[in-house]
């Protein structure tokens, strides 16, 4: 598969502090990559410097196919950005400031309206369409951003915090429009620090810390890997069990501990055993009414990596 | 290009909505046309010398000249359309959206200019359009040479005015906060309109203290002309003065052989070429370091 995004040891300093640090990042065409970390990790510099609107102190970088700074304008063009500290031009309308995006963007006055009439419509903004700016709520700023963005069809979409501040409702719609973006082979690079939306909705994650990629790759791989340590967690519900029961599985070839909390068993073996589990507790005559692998939440990543407590 | 334009329309149609333009529209028009109207009292009173041009430097006393009048203003207006050009867009983030789409970030600063001399020019000659008619109705009628005379002196106070909104426009750029800039950009304006001259004559009296000696008087004008305001005068001064033959202090056998009759425009244009070379050099060296400082700053307020 092609690369959206790719860079090579990019960096960027501030004086002494070193915001990006040597960061290879890859980032599939058509898939959600989450940029996950604390505020001030350097997500926002990254996506700065993925737009050449900041540059690298050094490392290289390409995005779609082009070098930031060398092809600014070409980039621009199938780029949109939504920044995290989003500002619109508070005198002018909803509709004025989008038009004055598709005039940037060389869209024509008659294709400009009708997106916008679709973009609005499909974010619940149409009856706020001819109102001014100023008089808008946080949410709908956000998700005026959202239409700001995707006005100009962008092949690649970096959203820096697009839900933080706003309602449930407002986190759910754009968390529908980014799924809407993946289905139409768009890619989107979504940063956060908000563990639960980026879960819901991202085939990859990054996690970020202090200006270094410290774990790439899916949640449940990032789990494995990180807090079992390469093992397979199995959780079974055992209503009748016994502590037999926890002795015969214990026993079983490739168990590597077994944990009892009431009648729920956490197993962790070497590999997917569930099968042979399953038939183990039935063959004992015991009642099993559930079994399942562990599905690795990402706060349980997230704690692990920040020591803290996960926000969100 | 067509990101200069689209910003420099949009920049337009901002000033044209603002309450500050309006407020400051109206105070240059009301005074501009007092100025105007004392200047044709004091002509209409005068018995020597009844030309068009002399609507511009006359006056019956009560206000100064309109000449002077634009003088003080004129970069005020400057002044009111570019002090907040940029940092205005990165205190309220529209600054990093904006160059997230498709646009040259000189796009930015070209388009600002733009709109802001095209409402110099708006103004300026609508001033003078109004003035003229006053002048006209009372029988003061312009010909060819004073009609190109004018618009020369509009030309010139274009450029004058433009340089002060290149530097507010510098200004805006380097500090952060709108207030900043707007402080910064009225003093150096009050520096040079008020403080300059005198300075300048105490470092020239320092320099060379004989005080009727030609080189401290050349010394004297020409620190003088440093400032924007200095030169404006002194070029218009020229323009408006077709009778006006020299600049620089000449001596008295030299005054023997000249003749009182007025100077063609080329002429007076020949005598004040440096000043307006030295005012386009302003325009352009606040311009330029926008320029080198813009591209390479942080987007991030």
């Amino acid at each position: 598969m092609q690369l959206a995004i790719q860079t090579w040891g990019l960096t960027k300093k501030y004086g002494d502090f070193v915001a990006v640090d040597s960061l290879d990042l890859e980032v599939k065409q058509g898939e959600v990559y989450g940029f996950l970390g604390p505020n001030g990790a350097g997500k926002t510099t990254t996506i700065l410097m993925l737009l050449g609107l900041t540059e690298p102190t050094s490392g290289r970088l390409r995005v779609l196919g082009y070098d930031p700074m060398r092809q600014p304008l070409k980039l621009k063009r199938l780029v949109g950005y939504l920044p995290e500290n989003l500002g619109f031009y508070d005198d002018m309308t909803a509709k004025q400031n989008l038009l004055y995006t598709a005039r940037l963007n060389g869209i024509s006055f008659v294709e400009a309206e009708s997106r916008i009439a679709k973009l609005l419509d499909a974010l619940m903004l149409s009856d706020a369409a001819d109102v001014k700016v100023s008089a808008f709520s946080k949410g709908m700023r956000q998700r005026l951003g959202m239409a700001d963005v995707l006005l100009k069809d962008p092949q690649l979409l970096l959203l820096d915090e697009p839900t933080s501040g706003i309602d449930p409702e407002g986190v759910r719609q754009i968390l529908d429009m980014i799924v809407e973006c993946r289905a139409r082979g768009k890619t989107v690079l979504l940063s956060s620090h908000l563990l639960y939306q980026v879960q819901k909705v991202c085939d990859r994650v990054g996690i970020f810390v202090k200006g270094r990629l410290i774990a790439s790759g899916t949640i449940q791989h990032l789990g494995r890997e990180v807090i079992a340590g390469d093992r397979y967690v199995v959780e079974a519900e055992v209503p009748d069990a016994t502590p037999a029961l926890e002795e015969t599985l214990r026993g079983l070839e490739g168990v590597i501990k077994v944990d009892r909390a009431g009648s729920t068993f956490t197993i962790e073996c070497r590999s997917d055993l569930r099968g042979v589990l399953a038939k183990a507790i039935v063959a004992s005559g015991y009642t099993l009414t559930q079994i399942r692998s562990h599905e690795y939440a990402l706060d349980e990543i997230y704690a692990r990596y920040f020591g803290g407590e996960p926000k969100g | 290009m067509t990101g200069t334009l689209t910003i420099a329309l949009k920049e337009l149609s901002d000033y044209l909505g603002t309450k500050r333009f309006w407020f400051l529209f109206t105070i240059i028009y009301v005074a501009g046309l007092m100025a105007a109207y004392l200047g044709i009292q004091a002509l209409v009173q005068a018995r020597v010398e009844r030309s068009f041009l002399l609507l511009f430097r006359a006056s019956s006393g009560a206000l100064p000249p309109f000449l002077f009048f634009i003088m003080y203003f004129g970069p005020l207006l400057g002044i009111a359309l570019g002090f907040d050009a940029v940092n205005k867009e990165r205190a309220k983030n529209t600054l990093v959206r904006l160059l997230s789409n498709p646009v040259h970030r000189d796009a930015v600063i070209n388009g600002k200019f733009l709109s802001g001399v095209s409402i110099v020019t708006i103004v300026v000659f609508g001033i003078l359009g109004i003035a003229s008619g006053l002048a006209i109705r009372v029988g003061l009628v312009p010909n060819l040479d004073e009609l190109a005379r004018l618009v020369v002196f509009a030309a010139v106070t274009i450029l004058y005015i433009a340089g002060w909104l290149a530097l507010s426009q510098l200004l805006s750029i380097l500090f952060a906060h709108t207030s900043t800039s707007a402080v910064a950009s009225f003093a150096i304006w009050g520096f040079f309109t008020f403080f300059w001259t005198p300075i300048a004559s105490l470092v020239a009296g320092n320099l060379i203290p004989d005080p009727n000696s030609l080189e401290r008087i050349t010394l004297e004008q020409n620190l003088y002309r440093i400032s924007p305001t200095v030169l404006f005068l002194e070029a218009v001064l020229v323009i408006l003065t077709p009778t006006a033959r020299f600049l620089n202090p000449i001596s008295l056998s030299e005054l023997e052989y000249v003749i009182p009759n007025p100077l063609p425009l080329l002429q007076s244009l020949n005598l004040i070429w440096p000043h307006i070379i030295a005012l386009v050099a302003f325009v352009l060296v606040c311009f330029l370091t926008s320029y080198i400082i813009f591209v390479k700053q942080e987007v991030r307020g």
